[in-house]
């Protein structure tokens, strides 16, 4: 709900999410100690607002992983799958000499 | 010295990937032994590791020279259907990563799934921000260069 960037009072966000009040309270007092989402006091409304910046530490670290590990599966894959086609080539190669 | 409280830097992300290939299992599992050791490529580089198949085993780059990155534990394996690591990976702060590639094989083609979940700092450096607030190059090449020269240092290159 928060992704579009704008500004939310927590009732509005009680209703769009269809939670109880203190839960939301709850999640928002988390992200926000996060760094994920900040508050502002708008007249007698506390404003939430995402705020990405808070996430790209954490992208940031996960990217080096996924990069790692993309190609590292990738490897495995086309490596075992190349074995496997050599073994049923030798496997053959013995059939064809008999017959 | 005085310590520094440090509040908001503990982070936590996971990473799954499926994938079907085309091979026994007992290929596949040769294939992530290779791939975890003496193949294993940090992208366009190889970059050999050291990955003792055993309870306990270590997982680590040998540069020689008794110089080198330790990497993780193997946890637990069981031929050809698990291997389990923990350890610190390449990460030169304080974080702990568990990583699992476990194989099902059904009818001649192995399903591999594979886990990378961690939980750690995520400081000023890794944010992107040096200690006066400029921002510094990031992501994996720098990463990897990063332990390319602390290693070289360390091997005395």
């Amino acid at each position: 709900m928060l992704a579009d960037g704008r500004e939310y009072a927590v009732n509005e966000i009680v209703v769009r999410m269809k939670m109880a009040q203190p839960a939301v309270s709850k999640h928002l007092s988390a992200l926000r100690k996060a760094g994920v989402v900040t508050v502002v006091k708008r007249g007698q409304h506390r404003m939430y607002r995402l705020d990405a910046h808070g996430l790209r530490p954490v992208h940031e670290w996960v990217k080096a992983f996924e990069r790692y590990w993309t190609h590292q599966v990738d490897q495995i894959k086309q490596r075992a799958e190349r074995k496997a086609l050599e073994r049923l080539i030798r496997v053959d190669e013995p059939k064809q000499k008999e017959e | 010295m005085p310590a520094t409280v440090k509040e908001g830097v503990l982070e936590a992300f996971e990473i799954i990937k499926e994938e079907e290939i085309a091979a026994p299992i007992d290929i596949v599992f040769e294939a992530v032994l290779e791939q975890m050791g003496p193949l294993n490529m940090a992208i366009e580089r190889p970059m050999p590791m050291v990955l003792e198949a055993w309870p306990g085993g270590r997982w680590y780059r040998d540069l020689g020279n008794n110089a080198g990155h330790f990497w993780g534990v193997v946890q637990a394996i069981k031929p050809p259907s698990l291997l389990e690591i923990s350890g610190p990976l390449f990460m030169s702060h304080p974080a702990m990563s568990n990583v699992q590639y476990r194989l099902v094989e059904e009818n001649g083609v192995t399903r591999m799934r594979f886990v990378h979940r961690a939980m750690g700092w995520v400081g000023e450096y890794q944010r992107g921000v040096d200690d006066k607030g400029r921002g510094v190059v990031e992501g994996w090449s720098d990463l990897m260069e990063r332990i390319r020269a602390a290693a070289a240092k360390r091997a005395g290159r």
